[in-house]
């Protein structure tokens, strides 16, 4: 076999075998000789694992033979892939035990060490080392991250105010979960007069896959039951049931959680007639003080995402910091070694997550960002995003320490948020913000605005002077069922020609597009025009939108388009275009 | 910045068909999909309509056989490959029509095994390209129906690595190529959040070399093809402004031959259709001005794709 690349000649050997014209030895001597030459070529680590199959090696027979690769020489990129497969093949077939497990990891994270030591600059190890953080301390089982309102607040319920006249519950999942319904999650109220069971029916928060990290259930039953003045406890447990799984498992842990929901008796009027346009109101600039515990108020009490499982054991705890400080010392000899710089920040990150005491790792996470911008350049985007979540995170943990970014308005209750000209270019943290109603995110550097459909009460929007490069890029916006207020001004929609957005929601290109929402489609259709139905068209309640400093809204056929679309716009850009 | 001499990369490929050098001989049984190379490269620098539209029709038909699939060239043995190729040929051409999709797709559905994955041709070798080559053609067809999608997705997933990248089958390595093929399928079909979008845009990103290039897996020289496979999965999972494109688009813009025409796998070496191409094709995506848009999924011009689906 002279071309040890080809994928015909690989396939003609099995063939061969086949019939016998060979033997398992023979193969195995070829292989020997392949991978000692060429170590990395896939087609002879393929071979390998066809012979292994016929020959019924066993897993430890060939995870030897990774180690002998990986002796040979430390970048051996396909040697460390391959124990990744035979390990986790072992532990799905419960060869080995759970307790064992912990044993192979620490002997795993012992071999990769000696990889990076010697070899610092060779990726191989460290995609390894990657690997085995994964598998030490984040749960690819789904678990609850959060839920609204926070436990044993009150959910004001009033039909007369049309911001507060739906009761709903939300319940939000580590990973993307189906199986959500009143069977898994059950409710029941221990007050009078009432059945002791509620019927719910829960919708996922993006209705586009079965699958979704958020769930809300609407209790229409409740202005029956309740008269003026009259409260009701609810206790919802999640999880009763089996049933709520993700891709990778089912959940993890059952979660109880207490509802109240208070009739309002507002003497409010019935709503206005007429719409006048929201604007960031003046007391912005001042700071408010919160009496109560603000970050229960804007979201779910900001608890590390572990509280609702074990703290970190004491193998976890002990694994995390020996890699700490072997990154560290690491570091001591190779000042500039990306990898250990970036490893590190990681491992301080994931640390910081699951322990209970607090965040001094940030400072010298941020550091880490800092000095791998100088030294790899080439990646800046991905560490200022990096560098963007801890500034996110560092905002919100802690809602007295960063006021002059949130206040409460008097007279409606309403939350604002601020977080504008902070250089953010990626969002997280959003089971911290779920209550807020406002939110100035403009004259950042965000490109997606992925994960903000978790912020349900959202009313009104400001993304503008950000760099927000299609239509298809406020895909999460259109899944906010109360947002009437939308600025997207000054970003770069209609400029780019390449759409990263294509593919990441249902639509006709993958074959999984819903039957629209609305069928006075013009004759003329093109993507713009679908684009806008799709994205826009399921903005319900949508009065005001800005547009004015993207490329398309020159663009008069997208112009009308929308006017068809969003049939409730009132404002569009500073112009009153409302058909009442 | 370097420049793309358009006019050049044209009489290179316009040249191609009057070649009888030995490796046009040697690529013979690949000529579908040279075509298709060619073609995709003509219609994105504005210049399709120099090809010989008649003449390639004929000679593509003639590649057709009665199980109702197509081969790499006249007198060859249908193949999934050369399946796709044609019928993304024929999507550049609007002739879709020509064909009975039926006979195509029960010539795919019949290539799918028991554990959703598909065979490349009778002689049964599987590998995820050939999933890749299955969903897209079957989709540009509209008879994607006519296999076990969820199987054939479920096959895909069990194809994914530590890294998040996927390989030719379970527990192959993960590579760019099939990272492409793998993303891309998931894409038509509907099931990209099966993708760790973060794990695997940090793996594919890593793939930028400081010289600007990509290449396929760790430790590998780059390569202008990548430009392509790693690209569109990173365009894919909207994770492409984590490379530089800057030094990437310099670094196949330093692979032309600007006196002859075409590209190169790396600068200084001999140019041929398909990395030039996948040059081509790179650039488009990085948005070069000059160039019209590439769908990332369908590896075919934005307004073909668009005016497959919806009109």
């Amino acid at each position: 076999m002279r071309n040890y690349k080809s994928y015909g000649a690989w396939h003609h050997r099995k063939w061969v075998l086949h019939f016998g014209l060979s033997n398992l030895d023979k193969e195995y001597r070829l292989l020997d000789k392949l991978l000692t030459s060429d170590a990395r070529n896939f087609h002879g680590w393929a071979y390998r694992r066809f012979l292994a199959g016929i020959s019924k090696a066993t897993e430890e027979q060939e995870l030897q033979y990774t180690i002998k690769k990986i002796n040979e020489n430390f970048s051996n990129y396909s040697a460390w892939h391959s124990r990744s497969t035979l390990l986790s093949k072992q532990l799905q077939n419960n060869i080995i035990e759970k307790d064992t497990w912990l044993k192979v990891l620490t002997e795993e994270y012992d071999l990769v060490q000696q990889a990076f030591f010697t070899e610092p600059d060779d990726q191989s190890g460290w995609f390894y080392l990657l690997w085995l953080l994964s598998q030490t301390v984040f749960p690819s089982r789904p678990f609850v991250t959060g839920f609204w309102p926070p436990n044993g607040h009150s959910n004001l319920f009033d039909p007369n105010v049309p911001s507060m006249a739906n009761c709903n519950i939300l319940i939000f999942f580590s990973l993307p979960v189906c199986g959500v319904n009143s069977e898994t999650v059950s409710m029941s109220s221990s007050s009078e007069g009432l059945n002791s069971e509620f019927k719910v029916s829960w919708i996922s928060i993006t209705d586009d896959s079965q699958f979704s990290k958020g769930w809300r259930a609407e209790l229409t039953d409740c202005n029956k039951c309740l008269e003026a003045g009259m409260s009701l406890t609810l206790n919802v447990q999640v999880g009763a049931k089996p049933g709520i799984t993700s891709r990778h498992g089912p959940l993890l842990g059952v979660h109880n959680l207490t509802v109240n929901i208070e009739l309002g008796s507002s003497s409010c009027s019935a709503p206005e007639k007429h719409y006048s346009r929201i604007t960031w109101p003046e007391e912005c600039k001042q700071t408010s003080k919160f009496e109560d515990s603000p970050n229960d108020i804007f979201g779910c009490p900001s608890l590390p995402l572990q509280r609702h499982l074990e703290p970190l054991s004491e193998w976890q705890e002990k694994t995390l910091t020996n890699q700490i400080n072997t990154c560290r010392e690491l570091l001591e000899l190779e000042n500039d070694s990306k990898w250990a710089m970036l490893m590190l920040a990681r491992l301080l990150v994931a640390y910081d997550q699951f322990a209970s005491s607090s965040e001094h790792g940030m400072d010298e996470v941020q550091q880490l960002y800092k000095r791998l911008l100088e030294v790899d350049p080439t990646h800046q985007y991905y560490y200022n995003e990096q560098l963007s979540l801890i500034r996110f995170h560092q905002i919100t943990v802690d809602l007295h320490e960063s006021s002059e970014h949130f206040w409460r308005s008097d007279q409606t209750q309403n939350l604002w948020v601020r977080f504008n000209h902070l250089s953010l270019s990626k969002l997280g943290y959003f089971e911290r913000l779920t209550g807020v109603q406002n939110l100035d995110l403009s004259k950042n550097k965000l490109q997606s605005l992925e994960g903000i459909e978790m912020l349900q009460f959202l009313v009104n929007l400001d993304v503008s002077n950000n760099h927000l490069t299609s239509i298809t890029a406020l895909r999460p916006v259109s899944h906010l069922p109360k947002l009437q207020a939308l600025n997207i001004k000054w970003n770069e929609i209609g400029k780019h020609m390449i759409d990263k957005n294509r593919y990441l929601f249902p639509t006709v290109l993958n074959n999984s597009a819903k039957k629209h929402l609305k069928n006075n489609l013009n004759k003329e259709e093109g993507p713009v025009h679908w684009e806008v139905y799709e994205i826009f068209g399921r903005m319900l309640v949508l009065r005001q939108l800005d547009i004015h400093g993207n490329p398309i809204s020159e663009n008069e056929a997208f112009r009308s388009n929308l006017l068809l679309a969003v049939p409730s716009l009132v404002w569009l850009d500073a112009e009153n275009v409302s058909t009442e | 910045m370097g420049e793309l001499t358009i006019t050049k990369h044209v009489e290179y490929i316009k040249s191609l068909d009057k070649r009888k050098d030995l490796e046009t001989a040697l690529t013979e049984h690949l000529r579908m999909s040279g075509a298709y190379w060619g073609l995709t490269s003509m219609d994105l620098m504005g210049h399709l309509s120099e090809m010989d539209k008649e003449a390639i029709m004929v000679w593509l038909f003639k590649c057709q056989h009665d199980s109702g699939g197509f081969s790499g060239n006249v007198d060859h043995d249908p193949h999934i490959l050369y399946t796709l190729s044609a019928v993304q040929i024929l999507a550049l051409y609007d002739e879709l029509d020509a064909i009975d999709k039926e006979k195509v797709a029960a010539y795919i559905s019949g290539l799918q095994q028991e554990d959703g994955s598909f065979a490349g041709d009778e002689w049964g070798e599987v590998d995820t390209r050939f999933s890749y080559c299955a969903i897209c053609c079957l989709s540009l067809l509209k008879r994607l129906d006519k296999i076990n999608i969820r199987k054939a997705v479920e096959y895909i997933a069990s194809c994914k690595n530590f890294d998040g990248g996927f390989g030719c089958n379970p527990g192959g390595e993960s590579h760019a190529g099939q990272i492409f093929c793998c993303v891309g399928a998931l894409a038509i079909a509907g099931a990209l959040d099966l993708v760790d979008k973060d794990l695997l845009g940090w793996w594919l990103c890593e793939r930028q070399v400081p010289s600007g290039g990509l290449n396929g897996r760790p430790e590998k020289l780059p390569d202008v093809c990548y430009s392509w496979w790693v690209l569109s999965s990173l365009v894919m999972i909207d994770r492409v402004h984590w490379i530089n494109k800057d030094k990437l688009k310099q670094f196949i813009l330093d692979c032309q031959d600007k006196e002859h025409g075409g590209i190169s796998d790396r600068p200084e070496d001999a140019v041929d259709v398909f990395h030039t191409y996948f040059g081509v094709a790179g650039l488009s995506l990085l948005e070069y001005e000059g160039l019209r848009p590439i769908d990332p999924a369908y590896a075919l011009p934005v307004d073909v794709v668009d005016r497959i689906f919806y009109s």
